[in-house]
């Protein structure tokens, strides 16, 4: 069996798998979770830093300590074994989901001792850890055709510790064409009428080649932070993020129209020029 | 077992003849099961696709007389199985005959004008998304065009009747704004179409993008070499290099004290054939190549169009276009 096939014949098997718990809740008979009659519930919150890799300077419980019905709150210092390594916890925010059995069975048996509000709070975060960017495009907007050209891009970056500088421009480089593809040319077109996407392999995809790119000037900002090894930050992703939304701004600083999707396609500038009245005739 | 493989071609014989007589008989054997493959570029694709399951591939890259660039006084003939690269290349074409250079060195990638021929490049099958993937279009004998209230981006302005792809080869306007000659071969002899009448609109019959017969081989394009002759091809794609146009122009021109005299201006990728623009090539004739009368020409090519709700944009693209081939021409 091939390919297709396979995979539907998979996905038949797996629809008729037997639901044990079926039979009880016909008749209804089954009690489900939300139906347990539950007497002083304990409501517990599990706070995660909204930044990953942010390094956690503190953690400000005073706040969630004023609750009415406040009960206990457990945190890395109470629970030296809560991901197995007791300085990922307390430095640096993770994601950590695999090893969180242990520590989820200790909460669980303090909570059933004490009950209760266990915790609110909210990281004091260390803004500097954070590595930032920002891109400059100019770009060229053909007002009889919608047609988007990219004349320069600079893209900056701040990298912490510079260790490699020609390796580091090249990921700005590679990023900064990935990102103008994103915003530009690279869509998965789905057929309005029967859902089925109009360009489901390579050709149609649309990434951009060496013609289609500007020349891209990478600029290196360091501040070092101590929470990377030599005082240097992450710049993996980085360089991609920003391309799209700074041409999508010279877009509007050059012709006017606000693109608010992307890619910004021939098709679509022209169709906001016309909707607003500026395309030339 | 039902066979539904994706990217995988149905099983099917290869024969390689090595002369055109060979090749021909060896049709004749299998009726209608069968392909030809020049340079494999639009076959084997639409092989993988099963879009075409033949149980013959006759493989025609083993005939020398299909190869090769005979270059005469008057005249250029240039072989079907002639690399597009070869032509891009040819230094001793450029002079006389721009457009055809150009436009052969904007095709696809380099890869692809290594592999690809002018005849299959001239008689490849629609790119319509909608025609070559899952829906079932008139083109496949269906019953209607998805692409007429669907994503029509790439789809025609001019000329649609029930079907709305556009031609998706570079090499066509060329020929037909340089007076090309096309040669065939089939069982029933030879005979020489001219460079406008090998290609199909849908009114005509939706099934097929160019007159040839089944059985029949395109051997040879000629291009006839006129002093003094100017040309000019100019495409826009999405990005610059290994996309379909989503417009072009040929234009082709003689000067003569001051005036344009035997103007030919032809669109591609905006119908289902080369659109020859008449309107454009009346408002030129005879005047001089001033900004005023390009500029008249532009916008009498864009006149007629009938865009569909996504291809807009084409109107504009086929002014810019005609303006910008016949400001080239003017230098």
């Amino acid at each position: 069996m091939h390919g297709y096939a396979a995979w539907m014949w998979t996905a038949l098997r797996s629809m008729a798998l037997p639901r044990r718990r079926g039979a009880l809740a016909m008749p209804g008979i089954s009690d489900f979770h939300r139906d347990d009659p539950f007497r002083n519930p304990l409501f517990a919150k599990v706070l995660r830093s909204p930044f990953a890799h942010a390094e956690v300077a503190a953690i400000d419980a005073s706040e969630a300590r004023k609750l009415p019905g406040y009960r206990g709150m457990v945190t890395a210092a109470d629970e030296p074994d809560i991901h197995g390594d007791r300085r990922l916890l307390n430095r640096k925010a993770r994601y950590c989901p695999m090893k969180v059995h242990p520590s989820a069975e200790q909460l669980a048996r303090r909570l059933s001792k004490d009950g209760g509000l266990v915790g609110l709070g909210h990281y004091v975060w260390n803004p500097s850890t954070q590595a930032w960017g920002a891109a400059f495009a100019e770009v060229e907007v053909d007002m009889e055709t919608g047609i988007v050209r990219v004349l320069r891009y600079v893209s900056g970056h701040d990298v912490g510790r510079l260790i490699y500088r020609r390796g580091a421009e090249a990921q700005v480089h590679g990023g900064a064409i990935m990102g103008m593809g994103f915003g530009l040319t690279e869509a998965l077109i789905v057929d309005p009428n029967t859902h089925i996407p109009i360009n489901g392999s390579y050709i149609g995809l649309g990434p951009m080649t060496a013609l289609d790119y500007p020349e891209i000037t990478p600029i290196m900002v360091e501040s070092p932070a101590a929470s990377g090894p030599y005082g240097a930050k992450g710049l993996g992703e980085n360089p991609v993020f920003n391309a799209a939304p700074a041409i999508a701004n010279a877009i509007y600083n050059a012709s006017g129209v606000r693109i608010e999707e992307i890619p910004f396609t021939w098709d679509r500038v022209f169709e906001r020029l016309r909707a607003a009245g500026r395309l030339a005739a | 077992m039902l066979h539904l493989a994706i990217d995988e071609p149905k099983s099917f014989q290869l024969l390689s003849p090595t002369t055109i007589g060979e090749a021909l008989s060896i049709a004749a054997e299998h009726g209608r099961d069968f392909s030809y493959l020049a340079g494999g570029c639009d076959l084997v694709d639409q092989l993988k696709h099963q879009l075409t399951m033949p149980r013959t591939v006759i493989n025609l890259k083993q005939i020398a007389e299909l190869r090769g660039i005979d270059k005469r006084a008057d005249r250029v003939r240039i072989g079907a199985l002639t690399k597009l690269a070869e032509i891009e290349r040819d230094d001793e074409l450029a002079p006389s005959l721009a457009a055809l250079v150009q436009s052969a060195g904007r095709v696809a990638t380099p890869q692809i004008r290594n592999m690809g021929t002018v005849g299959g490049n001239l008689l490849q099958d629609s790119r319509c998304p909608y025609y070559r993937r899952a829906w079932y279009c008139y083109r496949k004998g269906g019953m209607v065009c998805d692409a007429h209230h669907g994503i029509n981006v790439e789809h025609a302005i001019f000329g649609g009747a029930r079907c709305y792809t556009v031609t998706p080869s570079d090499l066509a306007p060329v020929i037909v704004a340089l007076d090309g000659l096309v040669h065939v071969r089939g069982a029933g002899g030879t005979r020489t179409l001219r460079a406008e009448k090998l290609f199909v609109s849908p009114d005509e019959n939706i099934l097929a993008m160019h007159r040839l017969r089944k059985d029949e081989i395109l051997t040879a394009v000629e291009l006839p070499l006129r002093s003094a002759r100017r040309s000019a091809f100019i495409k826009y794609a999405q990005r610059n290099a290994g996309d379909f146009s989503r417009a072009s122009v040929a234009a082709a021109l003689n000067i003569e004290n001051g005036r344009v005299r035997d103007c030919r201006i032809v669109l591609g990728g905006v119908a289902t054939v080369p659109w020859r623009s008449g309107a454009a090539e009346r408002a030129i004739e005879g005047s001089p190549l001033s900004s005023e009368r390009i500029e008249a020409a532009a916008r009498a090519a864009a006149d007629l169009a009938e865009p569909l709700a996504h291809n807009g944009f084409k109107v504009g693209l086929v002014r810019k276009l005609v303006r910008e081939a016949l400001t080239q021409l003017s230098v």
